[in-house]
């Protein structure tokens, strides 16, 4: 095969993807004109690329399709459910024509007689297809922009809890346009000052598009710390306003007049209403969905394709960079020359950039696996007869492109498992009184340093006492186990554990959840279930941002180094050795609370004297917190994660190294391994 | 036993010549600091910085029953080249001096020493004289680092840390 020939591989299984995806937008919006030009483009250039480099099978199977949307296009059919089936499965049939290395082509060749008779069918007329209108839907999306009057008034003590309220004053105005309103008045004489208290507030008018949750998340943490007044006052950006300058002029400790402005603001709202109510109409003669907004949106950005060797390259010189950097850093310290120093500074800055642009390049939105779910969940709900809703909320959110391919078949597993176990039958749910529509909501969103990836049914939940009966038959726990609901539903994730009383077709082919969360954790995630009888269940993924570059925490034990990752870090005490040393059964009594610990030095046979005072670092383990003592803190590290190598892969208790400033190897823990390696049997039972 | 006629470098290990061929030698570096990796077996001292990646070490004196390494002034890392489950992994190991290079004749090469030999006989490929007389062993490296030989030298880290955990009950 010649180098164009893989291009326009490349190229037509992009084609395919596109296809899918404005298939089902299409499914939403039935004879949408511009989707079905979209379809019958995509249509144009696999066969005309086909015909170029040599598949004329693709050419000519893409003809007949394109045929038929050409008489779309004409308007002389309409689209209709079968003919969706059809392209569907034709997109398949495409990719198996694609991937075909000669060993198929008696199967693929059956498969396509069949689809040319459907699509004969449709273009002679006589399928007695539905024909199902493209549904009126309103446009309303106003224009975003409001205005907001914003008081902040922080108590005196404010800054005794470390915030600084200007800061959370540059925020709010960073959300959009705003005028800042000062009051000093309260500022006592000289002798009466403390100095750490707050005796001035502001007032903000602020026009943004952001909505009010997002200017009261900006108080978030202070809430109890101010008194916080959010007012909306009109819609659009009140500073365009005609008239409302001379009222947005005012002295310091002359507060806004609220009154008034007010007024002004609904006068101009009004009439701008009037005005929109008449676009509104000229514009339903347009009949733009949103929908089609975004694809027509999506697909006219385009982007140059790389080949994925040349990213994972890019990504191994930056990290040398990193390291290099570490090391120039260091010796620049040990210089002193300012000269010196500046550069490395500079450098430093540069690297920090340019790692976090190659950085961005290897991430990938979600959004690339969502059309394959979205497909699999309308397949598999067909197949099983169950009416399914799919939605995808965050699908914005990017992750490492090899997290991505490793997150892909879990999350499949997760959704079949909804879409067979989770929905219950129509019938089921209508009995029930739930509307006979399951629903399944994929949602992800960043949370710290991790991504969440949700996935919610509305089905039926898991039963734990069913579950609990399961475990005790197949000998997982103790008949006489005491368990709280939750960790009986926790039991599925056990290995060997399987509810499915029937083997389907979709899940319980023996792939358990056990499974999912062994390739969950193969990429440093978590799983996690949430499970309420009748109303549904919720399997949770969190997971690392990446995979390569972690910020970590640099300790130290004896003469070695090791990283933890700050993500799973919760808080640090500094502990005498004595009070360790004479602990009872690992664990120590901090501030009140017993923490179960694990102490280093002993688990890893490390000889030697320990420092009278050390650190315990509480990780987090699952839901509770486990301490890990350590001889002392170094400090933040970014840490360039490399392998450990195939001689160590024993050692599961690292997830790899990393090369610090001097050169000198830190290894980096996985502190859920070291807890699991260490607890004593009886600890967890 | 086939052998291409080739180079090969020297080293001493304890009061033994030892012999790999060249084409598997990468490199030969100064004695760093070894991060120790807790947990690993002993003869496992741990990794080092190379160029950026990390290269695990190896202790080969402990895999041959020797007592264990004493780091001396002459004491050098021999980076290899070396296969594992057909996949080719680099790894140095510790070697208490570097000797010389020199071309072998492969009609001269004697079989391995048989039953009563001090050294386990199983990675070594067969043994050379030297002009001074002197007989050099040369080693089978791949052996020594084949999953087998790993396998049983972690069964038998298992073991005793599993009779720790006992004392510890």
């Amino acid at each position: 095969m010649d180098n164009f020939q893989k291009k326009f591989l490349d190229e037509a299984s992009d084609l395919v993807s596109q296809l899918e995806q404005a298939l089902l937008t299409l499914e939403q919006d039935m004879g949408n004109p511009e989707l079905v030009d979209s379809i019958f483009r995509i249509m144009h250039s696999l066969k005309g690329g086909g015909g170029m480099f040599g598949f004329d099978n693709i050419s000519s199977y893409t003809h007949r399709l394109e045929n038929m949307y050409d008489l779309v296009r004409q308007k002389k059919l309409k689209v209709t459910r079968e003919m969706l089936d059809i392209t569907f499965e034709s997109a398949d049939h495409i990719t198996s024509m694609l991937n075909d290395d000669g060993s198929k082509t008696d199967e693929i060749k059956k498969n396509e007689e069949i689809l040319n008779k459907r699509i004969e069918a449709i273009l002679d007329g006589d399928t007695m297809s539905v024909v199902v209108e493209a549904p009126d839907k309103d446009g309303d999306a106003s224009s975003g922009m409001a205005s907001y009057y914003v008081k902040v008034k922080p108590y005196e003590h404010i800054q005794r809890n470390g915030t600084n309220p200007l800061l959370l004053i540059d925020e709010l105005v960073g959300l959009g346009k705003a005028k800042v309103n000062i009051f000093y008045s309260g500022i006592p004489d000289f002798e009466g000052l403390v100095y750490d208290d707050t005796y001035v507030w502001w007032e903000v008018i602020l026009a943004t598009e952001q909505d009010e949750d997002a200017i009261k998340d900006v108080f978030i943490f202070v809430e109890d710390d101010c008194d916080i007044v959010v007012k909306r006052l009109a819609d659009g950006d009140i500073f365009t306003f005609e008239g409302i300058e001379p009222l947005l002029q005012c002295g310091h400790d002359f507060p806004f007049d609220l009154e008034k402005i007010t007024k002004l603001a609904q006068a101009i709202n009004a009439l701008e209403q009037a005005k929109n109510n008449e676009a509104k109409k000229a514009a339903e003669e347009n009949k733009g969905d949103e929908h089609i907004k975004k694809f027509a949106k999506e697909s006219s950005i385009s982007g140059i394709r790389v080949a994925s060797e040349k990213i994972d390259s890019l990504m191994n010189l930056v990290s040398e960079l990193i390291t290099t950097q570490a090391g120039l850093n260091l010796y620049a310290d040990r210089e002193k020359n300012a000269e010196l120093t500046r550069i490395a500074e500079s450098l430093e800055n540069i690297s920090r950039q340019l790692r976090d642009t190659a950085f961005s390049i290897t991430l990938i939105p979600i959004d690339y696996l969502v059309t394959r779910f979205r497909r699999l969940v309308r397949d598999l709900s067909r197949e099983v007869g169950k009416e399914i809703e799919f939605e995808a909320k965050g699908a914005e959110v990017e992750l490492d492109k090899s997290l991505i391919e490793g997150i892909s078949e879990p999350l499949m597993h997760i959704l079949r498992n909804s879409v067979d176990h989770g929905i219950e039958s129509a019938a089921e749910r209508k009995a029930a009184g739930k509307s006979p529509t399951g629903k399944i909501t994929l949602q992800a969103y960043y949370s710290g340093s991790q991504v969440v990836i949700a996935v919610t049914d509305d089905g039926q939940g898991m039963n734990p006492d069913k579950i609990k009966r399961k475990a005790i038959e197949k000998g997982l726990i103790n008949p006489d186990a005491q368990l709280s609901d939750k960790e009986a539903v926790d039991l599925i994730f056990m290995p060997g554990f399987s509810t499915s009383e029937k083997v389907t077709n979709i899940s319980g082919r023996g792939v358990g959840m056990d499974v999912v969360k062994l390739k969950v954790s193969d990429i440093r995630g978590t799983l996690s279930q949430a499970s309420e009888p009748g109303e549904g269940t919720t399997i949770t993924i969190s997971l690392p941002l990446t995979l390569s570059i972690i910020d970590g925490m640099l300790v130290r034990i004896a003469d070695v180094d090791y990283i933890i990752p700050l993500s799973v870090i919760d808080t640090i005490f500094a502990v005498e050795h004595e009070k360790i040393a004479s602990s009872f059964q690992n664990v120590i009594n901090i501030e009140g609370v017993q923490y179960p610990f694990y102490y280093l030095r002993d688990e890893f046979n490390i000889p030697g004297e320990p420092p009278e005072r050390e650190e315990i670092i509480m990780v987090k383990y699952e839901d509770r917190k486990i301490g890990v003592v350590v001889d002392n803190i170094t400090g933040e590290y970014q840490a360039v994660l490399k392998p450990l190598g195939k001689l160590y892969r024993s050692q599961d208790i690292f997830s790899g190294a990393s090369i610090l400033g001097d050169g000198t190897v830190a290894l980096v823990l996985d502190t859920h391994q070291v807890i699991n390696k260490f607890t004593r049997y009886n600890d967890i039972v | 036993m086939e052998h291409e006629t080739g180079s090969y470098i020297s080293f001493v290990l304890g009061e033994e010549y030892f012999a790999i061929n060249v084409t598997q030698v990468l490199n030969i570096l100064q004695l760093v600091q070894i991060t120790k990796v807790p947990t690993a077996p002993d003869y496992m001292k741990g990794v080092i910085n190379l160029r950026g990646t990390v290269l695990p070490i190896i202790d080969i004196r402990i895999k041959f029953g020797m007592p264990p390494i004493e780091y001396k002034r002459d004491t050098v890392i021999l980076v290899l080249n070396v296969e594992i489950d057909g996949e080719t992994v680099n790894a140095g190991i510790l070697v208490d001096a570097v000797k010389e290079v020199f071309e072998i004749n492969t009609d001269e090469i004697l079989p391995p020493p048989g039953i009563g030999s001090k050294y386990k006989s199983k990675f070594i490929d067969g043994v050379y004289k030297m002009n001074d007389d002197r007989f050099v062993m040369l080693l089978d490296i791949d052996k020594v680092f084949s999953t087998d030989e790993l396998v049983m030298m972690a069964a038998t880290t298992d073991t005793t840390e599993a009779q720790q955990a006992e004392t510890v009950e």
